[in-house]
């Protein structure tokens, strides 16, 4: 039609030959073999070190010997020992996790919507014990309640009044839980701060709009819609804490009454009863990727390692 | 029904600054507030609905000063961008949302949600969850919530920024009818020059963190107080004026643009003077093939070339140029533009009424 803008003509890409398309297919794939080849074959070798423990565990560890996981189920010394240590790491590392959470729902709620002072130096801070090697947190710990003045005075204060008037912290199962809190804690607040930055504080904007105070806008809509990502939170923080070992060595010690699961293991590993440590290696290993895949069916994110 | 008075607002947010915002809105008035991304618009509804502290300057609701209030006791309804309904609840637990946490009797809730579902017509999605739900249906919904608890200002941030523009025309309307019908303050957050057009008793147009220019969109349309103004309405045609304006004969102004170019423009009723630039609105011009107009070219037209054509649904933008070197624009309905069959290259007359001339 006259009149009517003639429209411009699209510059067209020259198309590539189909043997040059080809040609890089080839290197494409090549490309991705190399790379995904290497990832295979180090979830390979995580299996195989896995597979390792289950298969010594299931046969004799000597010829005419009984298979070493009967050994352990068998023998009511070695299984009681198990036991002990299943228990009291199942409830420490409980008590530990919900204080941790109990600390780390506030905290992680301030660093994730406040703009407070120093708030990249407490960031950083936070994250410290978690790239602390563990067993120089524990000296650190054992330093500060049996060097430090202020350490001392929460030793003595504890020891007259919460324990048994002979053990404080350091050397008690109560230092167990301070251990595993120090370091569980920071993972724990970097998994519930990644579950409340999910949660879009427009709609709290919205609760007080409508006539919620702080509080209430947080309790009732803030932690519901966290609810998930808090629960894999919780369940990742508890078992970090199951899993804890050189900073428990250190500041609870390797006795019988504060020997954890790991410290079992390690123990038995250095009187050389294979049979102990084996055992309890492989049920940690089935707790935590019972953990890990809840946690990843939960949603988590953050820190889990 | 309330007056909303800011005075003074100023906000500062790392880059970004909000300066010495004064305002006032009147009871049961529809308020637009227009302007680019990042003008600071959200910032200026989130301090009137007590979710941003001001630096300076104070927020009064009627006599009350509510600048230190907390949002939840200021009586003001926030809707935002992305209508954040609760997603762990459904229609009918968001929109009874407001009135549970007062502790309104089970039975006024029930009574208050049914009515304003009958105002919208959402009656159908009352037990659905608010992810399912389209753009259009989640608006409805959010603006039922905010209304529930009976706000005495509605604040709406972007409220028609998500939904598709049939449904865009649509809402315009009912937003205004819903607005009349509940006589509730609103200030409704846009960059959307015609969808303010459509809704808005008065508009007020934020630039860079300033209020630039307040006024009813007939005066904003045709009297723009500043290029910004008038470039983000789309004047298009905003001219630098070559020499002071002369008056001439009938109180007409004549207005140089370049050597050879000119217009006549109306003395405008408020008698400044040190104009530098005419601003003609593309609509305004009258756009012919020079053959065709009145034998000799009129005082006051234009004549030029025209360099490209825009499809605009049932009009035409035309871009011409003067033999000066002058870009003006003007838009044509496409049936005209057919009948006198005009294309890239012709001659053209434009012709603008002296009184559709602005002076900036």
């Amino acid at each position: 039609m006259t009149g009517m803008p003639a429209t411009d003509t699209a510059v067209q890409p020259p198309s590539p030959s189909r043997r040059s398309s080809l040609h890089e297919k080839r290197g494409d794939l090549l490309f991705a073999a190399l790379l995904s080849s290497l990832l295979f074959a180090y979830a390979g070798f995580i299996l195989a070190v896995i597979l390792a423990d289950v298969s010594w565990l299931s046969r004799p560890a000597e010829v005419g010997k009984p298979r070493a996981i009967t050994a352990v189920l068998a023998t009511p010394d070695l299984f009681d020992q198990v036991k002990a240590a299943f228990l009291l790491s199942f409830a420490t590392s409980f008590i530990t996790s919900i204080l941790a959470m109990g600390v780390a729902i506030p905290s992680a709620y301030a660093l994730s919507r406040y703009r407070l002072p120093f708030k990249a130096a407490i960031d950083t801070i936070i994250d410290l014990p978690i790239v602390i090697p563990p067993l120089l947190a524990g000296i650190s710990l054992l330093i500060f309640f049996n060097q430090s003045s202020l350490g001392l005075a929460v030793e003595e204060w504890w020891r007259r009044n919460l324990g048994d008037g002979d053990l404080g912290i350091v050397y008690s199962r109560v230092g167990i839980i301070v251990a595993q809190f120090f370091i569980a804690s920071a993972f724990c607040i970097r998994a519930v701060k990644a579950a409340i930055d999910q949660v879009n504080p427009r709609f709290e904007a919205v609760a007080r709009s409508l006539g919620c105070g702080p509080v209430r806008a947080f309790w009732k809509v803030t932690l519901p819609l966290a609810r998930t990502g808090l629960v894999a939170g919780w369940i990742m923080t508890w078992t970090r804490a199951m899993g804890e070992f050189a900073p428990i060595m250190v500041l609870a010690g390797a006795r019988f009454d504060t020997a954890v699961l790991p410290v079992t293991a390690f123990l038995n590993l250095s009187g050389g009863d294979l049979e102990v440590s084996v055992a309890i290696t492989v049920l940690m290993i089935l707790l935590a990727t019972g953990t890990l895949l809840l946690f990843k069916r939960l949603g988590g994110k953050g820190y889990i390692w | 029904m309330v007056s909303l008075r800011v005075e003074g607002l100023c906000v500062r947010l790392g880059e970004f600054d909000l300066r010495d915002i004064t305002l006032a809105i009147a009871a049961s008035e529809y308020f637009c507030i227009l302007g680019p991304t990042g003008a600071g618009k959200s910032v200026l509804i989130e301090c009137i609905a007590g979710l941003q502290r001001p630096d300076r300057g104070r927020v009064f609701l009627g006599d009350a000063d509510i600048t230190d209030v907390p949002p939840e006791r200021r009586g003001v309804g926030y809707v935002p961008q992305d209508y954040a309904l609760f997603p762990n609840m459904t229609v009918r637990q968001n929109i009874a949302f407001g009135l549970r946490v007062r502790r309104t009797p089970p039975e006024v809730i029930a009574k208050r949600v049914a009515s304003l579902v009958g105002l919208f017509h959402i009656e159908h999605l009352l037990e659905r969850q608010p992810l399912h739900l389209s753009g259009g249906e989640k608006q409805r919904v959010a603006l039922s919530r905010a209304l529930a608890v009976e706000p005495k200002v509605l604040l709406l941030d972007e409220p028609l920024a998500a939904v598709d523009e049939q449904t865009r025309d649509r809402l315009c309307a009912e937003l205004h009818d819903i607005q009349r019908a509940t006589g509730v303050t609103v200030i409704h957050i846009s960059h959307n020059f015609d969808e303010t057009l459509a809704v808005a008793d008065r508009i007020g147009i934020m630039h860079a963190g300033q209020m630039v220019q307040v006024g009813t969109p007939d005066e904003i349309f045709s009297a723009p107080q500043s290029r910004f103004v008038a470039e983000f309405t789309r004047a298009e045609n905003v001219i630098p004026l070559a020499a002071p304006p002369q008056p001439v004969a009938g109180a007409r102004l004549r207005l140089s643009l370049s050597t050879q170019d000119s217009l006549l423009a109306a003395v405008p009723a408020r008698g400044a003077s040190g104009w530098s630039h005419a601003i003609v609105r593309p609509e305004a011009f009258r756009l012919y093939p020079q053959a065709d107009g009145p034998a000799e070219t009129p005082d006051g037209a234009l004549t030029a070339t025209v360099t490209r054509i825009t499809e605009r649904g049932h009009l035409l933008h035309f871009q011409t140029q003067t033999d000066s070197g002058l870009t003006l624009t003007a838009l044509k309905l496409r049936s005209e533009a057919r009948a006198a069959g005009l294309k890239v290259g012709d001659r053209v007359c434009l012709l603008v009424s002296p009184d559709d001339v602005h002076l900036l």
